[in-house]
């Protein structure tokens, strides 16, 4: 067993705090996936996992023992890392090998782990070369393969697949989701990439500027951000966001008005809202509607095109409002409309986010309906 | 876009004669420095050792190798160059071990401030003038008036004559020397220790809690060629120790502390037999440069990840 208990765990550097108050669990066997801009900590948190950081305050529990004070090796963590970090004067065997050797593990298990892990990461002709002769995908693949043979508790990736070209990497990332579904073992993994956290997750941790901005399933995230934050991070192309000033708050929801004039009521609840306030609207680039099916939408607004992307399945608008606010359209299929046009784009109310002044999200009234 | 490969070959660019010439007179300076003090001085060396030069007794003449066949028999020098490598086997070893363990504190020390200063106290004893440190010596290890003897005598040690013993005062000069030099071990190793990739370093750390499999296994090879340089240039400087030996007594008491470069500077100035002190000079250097050479073949190795 080796869930991970994260308990209030905070890390300063002298005035600059990293880490504050992180609290989380992760379940034995669970991919975990940090996620979050550049500086945000992710990185800090998944070292003071290892180990390799101290945290100032907290403590962190593995497979139910403290380990906030233990060495790194005592913690029965494997790490992948950015750059790999393969012994270069090893050959990949060696390096393998390594940590098993040290830890007097005996011979012919070293060997029978040393052969399924090779098997198993298909890298048995390269066992006698040095990391340099190898190319990005395999020296991967070596470094996992020297984490899978120490048969660790916790999997630990500190944004494995950043140095790898873009082909490579969705192979990797697949490879990676059938490793962890045959080893079962708990993976956390960090990423600034949010398609790599969306695809490989069992769970997201959103985190920003140090703090967890919301955890939850992929698809929980994409649909209930909690806030303007997670709802811009999480998708993409992202999710639009419309200033917009707020006409009635009722039963039925929050009445706006969309650039150009045309009101609709958002169904979700706004009790601290007042009429004349400001509030962004938030719609995501699927649920906008063009061309025949705009019509039939709760509203529409006028939206000049300034760039139509054809990516032959889907069609991506980019354009302003009257406002000259920003917007994408993604469409399904091809699209006529071609640059400097100005396109009618229809908005369904229940398919919108309100998120106010703070940034939170106003809950929705009704559970939303995604089209399928 | 044509085709680069089918492009008009450009015709060769005329360069004027200081264009050309600019590389060459950019490095003149230092070059014509490095001919002066360095080259001149060896080559004319080494056209004095074959020659029969005693300055006083007529003008220098040719005599092939003879100053050798005097310099290698020479029990004197013998006794120089023995007394020399003795110093060097013993001094090295401890110079490399003491240099190793600070340049390891220093890596491990955290704060910035601290390691710092540290290192400015390293600097310390190379910034000293030889000279200063053997006349130092001299009052620090005197019989009477010192202040070795004075702690000495603090936990009930009669005073000892450290430089009038033969073996005491070699004694004193490994000692001196080894402070002297290993500051200078400890910057070139702590460099070295800093060629070590952090994420590697991290590596072993995640797999083993033991020291010594990550220092030997995985610090150690990064470490060769600093180290190697560390030999190399200790070597060196123990070869031609000459200034601080010199200031402590001029190689005595006798010729306990008569390393080559005093005896060789023996019979040049007050010998005034230039060939064959040219011959010995020109021995030690071949003696250094076999010593380099060994070092380099035994333990250079580059780690090229």
């Amino acid at each position: 067993m080796a869930e991970i208990r994260i308990d209030q765990i905070s890390k300063a550097y002298g005035a600059h705090t990293v880490l504050h108050d992180i609290t989380f669990d992760v379940e034995d066997g669970e991919f975990i996936v940090f996620v979050g801009p550049s500086g945000c900590g992710k990185t800090t948190l998944l070292r003071t996992i290892a180990g390799l950081e101290k945290s100032n305050l907290g403590r962190i529990v593995i497979g139910g023992k403290d380990v906030t004070h233990w060495p790194p090796a005592r913690r029965g963590v494997a790490m992948v890392f950015q750059s790999y970090a393969l012994y270069p004067h090893m050959t990949v065997a060696q390096n393998i090998t390594y940590g098993l050797k040290v830890n007097k593990v005996d011979p012919a298990e070293i060997e029978a782990r040393l052969k399924a892990a090779a098997t198993m990461l298909q890298i048995t002709q390269l066992l006698d070369r040095k990391p340099k002769e190898l190319s990005g995908g395999q020296r991967q693949r070596v470094a996992i393969g020297r984490s899978i043979v120490r048969q660790p508790g916790v999997f630990l990736f500190d944004e494995p697949l950043s140095n790898l070209d873009a082909e490579l990497r969705v192979q990797m990332r697949a490879e990676l989701v059938a490793l962890h579904r045959r080893l079962g073992s708990t993976m956390v993994y960090v990423t600034h990439d949010q398609i790599e956290a969306m695809t490989m997750a069992n769970r997201i941790v959103v985190l920003r500027d140090g703090r967890i901005e919301q955890i939850g399933a992929p698809l929980d995230l994409y649909h209930n951000p909690q806030n303007r934050f997670v709802a811009g991070f999480i998708g993409s192309p992202k999710m639009n966001f419309l200033s917009v000033t707020i006409q009635a708050v009722s039963d039925a929801g929050v009445m706006v008005e969309l650039p150009g004039g045309p009101k609709i009521t958002v169904p979700v609840a706004g009790p601290d809202l007042v009429p004349g306030g400001k509030v962004e609207l938030g719609i995501r680039p699927e649920h906008l509607l063009l061309g025949p099916g705009a019509g039939a939408a709760d509203a529409q607004i006028s939206v000049t095109a300034t760039l139509v992307e054809r990516l032959g399945g889907e069609t991506l608008l980019h354009g302003t409002t009257r406002h000259g606010e920003a917007l994408v359209v993604r469409k399904s299929g091809e699209l006529a409309a071609h640059h400097d046009e100005t396109v009618p784009v229809g908005v369904v109310a229940g398919l919108c986010y309100l998120f106010d002044a703070d940034g939170r999200s106003l809950d929705p009234l009704r559970p939303r309906e995604f089209p399928q | 876009m044509s085709d680069p490969d089918k492009l008009p070959l450009l015709p060769p660019a005329r360069r004027s004669f200081l264009e050309k010439a600019a590389p060459w007179l950019f490095i003149a300076p230092s070059l014509l420095l490095l001919l002066a003090i360095g080259l001149y001085p060896m080559i004319y060396t080494v056209y004095n050792s074959l020659q029969n030069f005693v300055m006083g007794m007529g003008p220098p003449v040719f005599n092939g190798g003879t100053n050798y066949i005097t310099a290698i028999t020479s029990q004197n020098f013998q006794n120089s160059v023995l007394r020399t490598l003795v110093l060097l086997v013993i001094t090295l070893p401890v110079e490399l071990v003491l240099g190793m363990m600070i340049a390891l504190a220093l890596d491990s020390q955290h704060s910035p401030f601290l390691r710092r200063l540290l290192q400015i106290c390293l600097v310390i004893p190379i910034a000293i003038t030889p000279a200063v440190i053997g006349l130092l010596t001299q009052l620090m290890f005197n019989e009477q008036l010192g202040v070795i003897n004075y702690l000495l005598g603090r936990i009930g040690i009669s005073p000892v004559d450290w430089l009038g013993s033969p073996t005491s005062a070699f004694a004193t000069v490994v000692c001196v020397q080894i402070w002297e030099w290993t500051p200078f071990v400890a910057l070139v190793l702590s460099a070295a220790l800093s060629t070590v990739p952090p994420e590697v370093d991290e590596a072993a750390l995640l797999e083993t809690e033991r020291w010594w499999p990550r220092f030997s296994a995985i610090r150690l090879p990064f470490m060769l060629p600093g180290i190697t340089a560390a030999l190399v240039f200790q070597t060196a400087f123990t070869m031609k120790a000459f200034d601080m030996i010199y200031a402590i007594q001029k190689g005595g008491p006798g010729s306990a502390t008569e390393v080559a470069i005093i005896h060789i500077e023996r019979l040049a100035f007050r010998g005034f037999d230039i060939g064959v002190a040219s011959a010995q000079s020109i021995l030690m250097l071949v003696l250094s440069i076999v010593l380099a050479r060994t070092y380099i073949r035994l333990f250079y190795r580059e780690v090229d990840g």
